[in-house]
């Protein structure tokens, strides 16, 4: 995978597709692309921007912590005009929760710009950023031979766990974090292989 | 899908515990990696340990990128990775 790449993403309105880039994501970018710009949602009330579970990550913090560690990728989507659409964060050293003496890619953030969110704004932007970055998380998972092996730690909400079972991901486990109980998911190699069949990148 | 039935997708924003993290594995940090390639073949020999026995030799830097290549694939064709193909769009 060599950057910047090319993907598809679609018009929400049109639903026509139009090219945008596959970036690694830099600090300075994601202060100035995501940080300074995500939140800015003319129309959309303070009190429902608050309510999103993300609206509190800093991404060029995050990012500028591990400036130095090869074993975490963050990628983005840009557009051709220049604006940030979604971002993912995973990390390559780390074990499948399934079975732990086998490596797995663990995402630790992953989100869609606010204006792409249909629960958030009336039309949204681009559909399939999410999407889009989830499969590059699967397809650097079996590059490094992990078979596409991915888990994730999720927010425990229907609408997100079925995003990721409709994708193949399975509940392995949950996880509390003070009252919350959080779903720990994980994308088996043959549920990965499968995917990647399907989208055309293995025979 | 209706236009606004997409749903926007997340993770929680926490690091992996300790016990997810190989303990194997060293820091990467002082590797100089000049290229993608570069990091991924560093990456790749790091993860399986098997394989710097067969590839220890290797100078990276001293390599084109044809042989770089060449190596990569003798790796991946020891992992089982199979190439990826460019999707058809």
């Amino acid at each position: 995978m060599t950057f910047p790449a090319k993907v598809q993403l679609m018009v929400a309105d049109t639903e026509e597709c139009v090219e945008a880039l596959l970036v690694e994501l830099t600090t300075r970018e994601a202060k100035a692309g995501i940080d300074s710009r995500w939140w800015v949602l003319p129309g959309v009330e303070k009190r429902r921007k608050f309510q999103e579970k993300d609206h509190h990550w800093r991404w060029g913090d995050r990012i500028v912590r591990l400036t130095n560690d090869k074993w975490h990728r963050c990628l983005a989507i840009k557009t051709t005009a220049g604006t940030i659409e979604g971002a993912i964060l995973y990390w390559l050293n780390t074990l499948s929760a399934v079975n732990p003496v086998r490596g797995a890619v663990y995402i630790k953030s992953l989100a869609t710009a606010p204006h792409n969110r249909a629960s958030l704004v009336d039309m949204p932007h681009f559909r399939g950023v999410g999407q889009t970055l989830l499969l590059k998380a699967v397809l650097d998972s079996y590059r490094n031979g992990f078979g596409g092996r991915v888990t994730l730690e999720s927010f425990n909400d229907s609408s997100t766990i079925a995003f990721y079972e409709n994708r193949g991901f399975e509940i392995v486990r949950y996880d509390v974090d003070g009252e919350e109980r959080l779903p720990i998911l994980e994308l088996s190699s043959e549920a990965a292989e499968g995917w990647l069949q399907a989208e055309g990148f293995l025979e | 899908m209706s236009k606004k039935s997409e749903f926007a997708p997340a993770a929680v924003g926490r690091p992996p515990k300790c016990s997810q993290i190989r303990a194997d594995l060293g820091d990467l940090s002082h590797v100089d990696a000049k290229s993608e390639i570069d990091l991924h073949i560093v990456r790749l020999l790091a993860l399986n340990p098997s394989l710097k026995v067969r590839f220890r030799n290797q100078e990276l830097a001293s390599l084109d990128i044809s042989t770089k290549e060449a190596l990569l694939d003798d790796i991946n064709s020891v992992l089982g990775i199979r190439p990826l193909r460019k999707r058809k769009t």
